[in-house]
């Protein structure tokens, strides 16, 4: 099979894997028990810790380690439930489920919570600019979006938020889901200015179950109980072996970010050609247009065959590619939902599939699944917009 | 086989209308008896007829539930009871009796009920009322809320004192209807939904053996919308004594008509064809009719104008059952029977790609039929025919 799903997730590195069972065996101990073996386990956390936080650029102190990105995201909108007085949380309609899920539980502790469209993938400043009010505590964005790829302007989001902040004189916690960003395009959450930013290992070739948070506000308090453990925001034995397995995936990620970008740039662009050509209509940003996006994520348009027959007949092909909603009439897809928040037309999401790429990714993949798209193309008599 | 019924349990079941039949009766009775015993196999049985009802012995190798379950999806079974035989002692009949009531319809310990004892053997030396009255007092012992009730009571503890004792309950109900196999055999189009389950379950309560035919449209129909149907005929399989899934592979026909016809006309002719295809099947396999889930005014396709235009395309009688049911009576019926849950998951039978937008709701027959014909699909419906696959589905509850 040709793996184009990694937005999904990742196969581990072998660097990682290894890490993983080396430091699962060397370290014994409990990060918290006083003993030789736990001082020595804890002393390894903290110097992963301090790794995690120079990739970031961040202090030390503001890194925690979680279970991924959906835990990480949690943590933070969870604690909107501590508050006493509820007020408004601005979101965005293209978040992950992670964030989005939370609409039901905050609402029903008295929030309000607004997803605002995001005509093409992206949110305007000016229309994050006219949802701020004085009951706004909380502003959340993704950085690069998991379904079409997407890179929102995050410093222009955040410099709008500040600004209004100095205006009502009131603070706003800004949040961004980070997951499809780290170690494929440069972001770096403090420089942004950003509260706090969610991670997970497992998108950039590291584990499952593992992932970061990275949170300057000590506002932000867990529902979660527990031994204390990560400043009791994440109670729970750490989980060593694979956060070492983590930063070792992290490390070579980031250390050939650039060139990788560069190289998937490149198949991104052939990949959005074959598709053109064969009648696919693009619903990602075009590689000619002006404007900022993850080339790891293409999403195209295979109208009028329905995603999950598309995905069929790519499947008895040999390749893993994932729908961008579901066609089925009684359920209804979550990636359905995110592309309609970015008003694009209903036959054409019905019909929409991604096409996601990783560090492993090889041309002559590249080159197969081009001509396997044309190959499908004739034979289900895709039909341009 | 020996007729000896030592280490085997009794059940006493109720026949309903075959007991009513006249010179069939036998017919019937014949047929019933096989369905059971074919169910409980290999666990060894015994089944004699007294009184109007079927004294069924079973090996007590055979747990409880087997037999209740195979009595619950046996047509013709109208209800049932468990019921101990024992010595003629008196200690023996009063713990047979306790061992009973801790069973249905007794265990919730609620509403009224009576004793009602016949004594064949008069030398026992309790009279009937005797025995009705210490037995219910064990009754009353063990459920202090229950109440006793001698006309129209809701529960009922009888015994019989022959030439040995004999307890049972007032029955369980059964599915009741006609021994499936007693009217002969046709062929039902199952599809995923929630309608053709109900179809084939109705017509199988009337006596009708059938088989299924699924039409799949891989890859515009997913594999998980065929295992749905797998699974949908397996739990149905055991009402029917065991079923026959027969799968058409209808792609290129879906295509074809795709191709070949107007859009509005696409799902006419696509029925046009299933009943085509059916048709040819039925014969091949000695059935005798066609059974759908159709019922009127639902969809475009089972307009009367439809319906006529469907039966058109068909040799032998269509049935369906289900032709003046609401949809809220359908579905608490497959609640009942178990398909429900499994007819709701999301996995289409038919592609959104060969649905039209608009589809003729009131056809007009000829016109359909000339439609059909400029198609020239009948070597491709041959084709379908010749390569179906067929699944043998278990009777097994």
């Amino acid at each position: 099979m040709y793996y184009f799903d990694w937005t999904a997730t990742s196969p581990i590195s072998e660097a990682s894997l290894k890490e993983y069972c080396d430091a699962a065996s060397k370290y014994i101990g409990n990060p918290s028990s006083t003993h030789p073996l736990g001082l020595e386990a804890k002393e390894r956390l903290e110097t992963e810790r301090s790794y995690t936080a120079s990739v970031l650029g961040v202090k030390a102190s503001e890194v925690f380690f979680t279970s991924g990105g959906t835990e990480s995201d949690s943590i933070v909108l969870s604690s909107l439930l501590n508050s006493p007085s509820p007020g408004e949380i601005i979101t965005t309609g293209i978040e992950h489920s992670a964030v989005l899920e939370w609409k039901k539980t905050l609402e029903n502790a008295g929030w309000t919570f607004t997803a605002l469209n995001c005509p093409g993938g992206y949110l305007k400043p000016e229309s994050l600019k006219d949802a701020l009010n004085d009951k706004v505590r909380m502003v959340c964005f993704m950085k690069v979006n998991n379904v079409t790829g997407s890179v929102l302007d995050t410093v222009s989001l955040v410099k709008t938020v500040r600004e209004y902040e100095k205006k009502n004189g009131r603070k706003i916690h800004i949040h961004c889901d980070a997951v499809q960003a780290l170690g494929k395009i440069p972001f770096f959450p403090e420089k942004e200015d950003i509260d706090s930013a969610a991670f997970s290992a497992h998108k950039f070739c590291g584990p499952r179950g593992v992932g970061i948070l990275y949170c300057r506000n000590k506002a932000i308090t867990s529902l979660s109980r527990g031994g204390g453990q990560e400043k009791g925001l994440r109670p729970g034995t750490e989980n060593l072996a694979a956060i070492c397995a983590m930063n070792r995936a992290l490390k070579d990620s980031v250390e050939h970010i650039q060139e990788k970008h560069d190289e998937i740039l490149g198949f991104r662009c052939k990949i959005e050609n074959a598709a053109l050509d064969s009648g696919y209509t693009l619903i990602s940003p075009s590689c000619d247009a002006n404007l900022d996006f993850s080339p790891y994520i293409i999403n195209i348009c295979c109208k009028p065959i329905p995603s999950e027959v598309f995905l069929r007949v790519m499947s008895d092909k040999g390749f893993c590619l994932s729908a961008g909603s579901a066609c089925s009439s009684n359920s209804r897809g979550k990636a359905e939902s995110v592309l309609a928040a970015m008003n694009i037309d209903h036959s054409i999401r019905m019909s929409s599939i991604r096409i996601s790429m990783g560090s492993a990714t090889n041309i002559e993949e590249v080159e197969l699944l081009c001509s396997a798209l044309k190959t499908a193309a004739g034979e289900l008599g895709i039909i341009r917009n | 086989m020996t007729n000896n019924t030592d280490n085997m349990n009794l059940y006493l079941i109720r026949l309903g209308e075959i007991s009513l039949k006249g010179q069939n009766r036998n017919f019937f009775e014949k047929k019933l008896k096989n369905n059971i015993k074919l169910k409980i196999h290999p666990h060894r049985s015994l089944l004699t007829r007294e009184k109007g009802r079927f004294y069924l012995y079973v090996d007590k190798s055979c747990p409880d539930e087997t037999v209740i379950r195979t009595l619950q999806t046996t047509f013709g079974v109208v209800g049932f009871s468990k019921a101990i035989v024992c010595n003629k002692d008196w200690d023996e009949i009063v713990n047979s009796a306790k061992a009973l009531i801790e069973n249905e319809p007794f265990s919730d310990g609620k509403g009224t009920f009576k004793v009602e004892c016949r004594r064949g053997d008069k030398s026992f030396f309790m009279n009937s009322y005797q025995i009705e009255s210490e037995l219910g007092g064990v009754v009353l012992d063990r459920y202090p809320e229950m109440k006793v009730k001698v006309k129209n009571p809701e529960k009922e503890l009888r015994v019989e004192v022959r030439d040995k004792a004999y307890l049972y309950t007032s029955p369980v109900p059964g599915p009741g209807g006609l021994p499936v196999g007693t009217a002969g055999k046709g062929l039902l189009l199952l599809s995923g939904g929630i309608d053709s389950p109900v179809a084939f379950w109705r017509m199988a309560k009337r006596g009708l053996k059938q088989d299924c035919l699924y039409f799949h449209a891989y890859p515009y129909t997913s594999d998980m919308a065929l295992q749905k149907v797998k699974d949908l005929a397996r739990i149905v399989a055991p009402y029917n004594q065991g079923t026959n899934l027969i799968v058409v592979n209808f792609t290129e026909t879906e295509l074809w008509i795709k191709d070949h016809s107007k859009e509005e006309e696409h799902t006419l002719m696509m029925r046009a064809c299933m009943m085509k295809v059916a048709n040819k099947i039925a014969k091949a396999r000695d059935c005798k009719v066609l059974v759908t889930g159709e019922a009127l005014g639902q969809v475009a396709s089972q307009t009367l104008e439809s319906m006529c235009f469907t039966n058109s395309m068909s040799e032998i009688p269509v049935l369906r059952p289900l032709v003046a049911m609401d949809k809220e009576e359908i579905i608490s019926t497959a609640r009942q029977i178990g398909t429900f849950e499994t007819s709701i998951l999301p996995y289409d039978d038919c592609c959104v790609i060969f649905s039209p937008k608009h589809p003729l709701v009131r056809p007009e027959v000829e016109q359909e039929k000339k439609s059909y014909n400029e198609m020239n699909i009948e070597e491709l419906l041959d084709k379908c025919v010749s390569e179906a696959e067929e699944f043998e589905i278990s009777y097994h509850v």
